[in-house]
């Protein structure tokens, strides 16, 4: 797969329509998940933690940090759908591509049971699975090009 | 560079040396990087991305941050940034935007 085609500063996009509308579906599954929902995988996975033994500490830094998350995350979702759009990537685009895919990755393989630190997976394939491979796919491709520079 | 001579006339006093008193507990410098940064393992992010994470929030050369990575997979965790507190959570903030578990703890 050569989805990526780098042009100067610039990274142009050459991925086929479907799947272009497959990667847009990041969109919408970012925005499905409520940070707060504690019955979400994917809203506990999206859920980080600074101060782990310190609850004061990691209230300050909460307090600090979360709606900046969320700010910075619908920025990058913006990023992501307009330079899609358009059919290139600035170096910024890029950045906000990896980390919505790595993102949008995290989240689904959280619903899946797919991150578990053990190794063992439930054999879940489906598409959402095939839609965790095409970003990871993707993610890795646009990273081989972006470390790829010198 | 100009040679500064004491006026003429004058006399320079010379400084004497003399030890500096022990600094009591209020006065004890903190460590220069009293925090770091901890990068904990995860089984789905790629490990090509992490290497990228690495350099493009710390400038790491490609070797210094695939060494680190690889660190965090085989290790389970790496330090990969440390200093004064208010540093950390910045970069704390930084890998947690970008998608990595990472977390604070006092240097030893």
């Amino acid at each position: 797969m050569t989805g990526f085609r780098r042009r100067g500063p610039e990274i142009d996009l050459d991925l086929p329509e479907e799947e272009l509308g497959l990667l847009l579906l990041a969109l919408p599954l970012l925005e499905g998940v409520r940070p707060d929902d504690p019955a979400d995988p994917a809203a506990r996975r999206l859920r980080y933690r600074a101060h782990a033994e310190d609850e004061t500490a990691e209230a300050r830094f909460r307090e600090l940090t979360a709606g900046l998350l969320e700010a910075d995350r619908a920025a990058d979702r913006q990023r992501f759908a307009s330079s899609l759009q358009r059919g290139t990537l600035g170096p910024e685009d890029a950045a906000s591509w990896l980390r919505v895919l790595s993102e949008a990755r995290l989240a689904l393989a959280a619903r899946l049971g797919l991150d578990r630190e053990d190794g063992e997976r439930p054999p879940a394939r489906g598409g959402a699975a095939v839609l965790a491979d095409l970003f990871g796919c993707v993610a890795d491709e646009l990273v081989g090009l972006l470390l790829a520079e010198p | 560079m100009t040679r500064l001579s004491p006026p003429v006339g004058r006399t320079v006093t010379e400084a004497v040396p003399r030890p500096l008193d022990p600094p009591s507990d209020e006065q004890q410098a903190e460590p220069v990087h009293p925090w770091q940064v901890v990068v904990w393992n995860d089984p789905v992010n790629l490990m090509s991305y992490v290497v990228w994470v690495f350099r493009r929030l710390f400038g790491y050369p490609v070797e210094e941050a695939t060494r680190l990575m690889l660190r965090v997979h085989h290790e389970g965790r790496a330090v990969v940034s440390s200093g004064p507190l208010e540093k950390a959570e910045l970069d704390c903030y930084r890998l947690h935007h970008h998608g990595l578990w990472a977390t604070l703890e006092r240097a030893p």
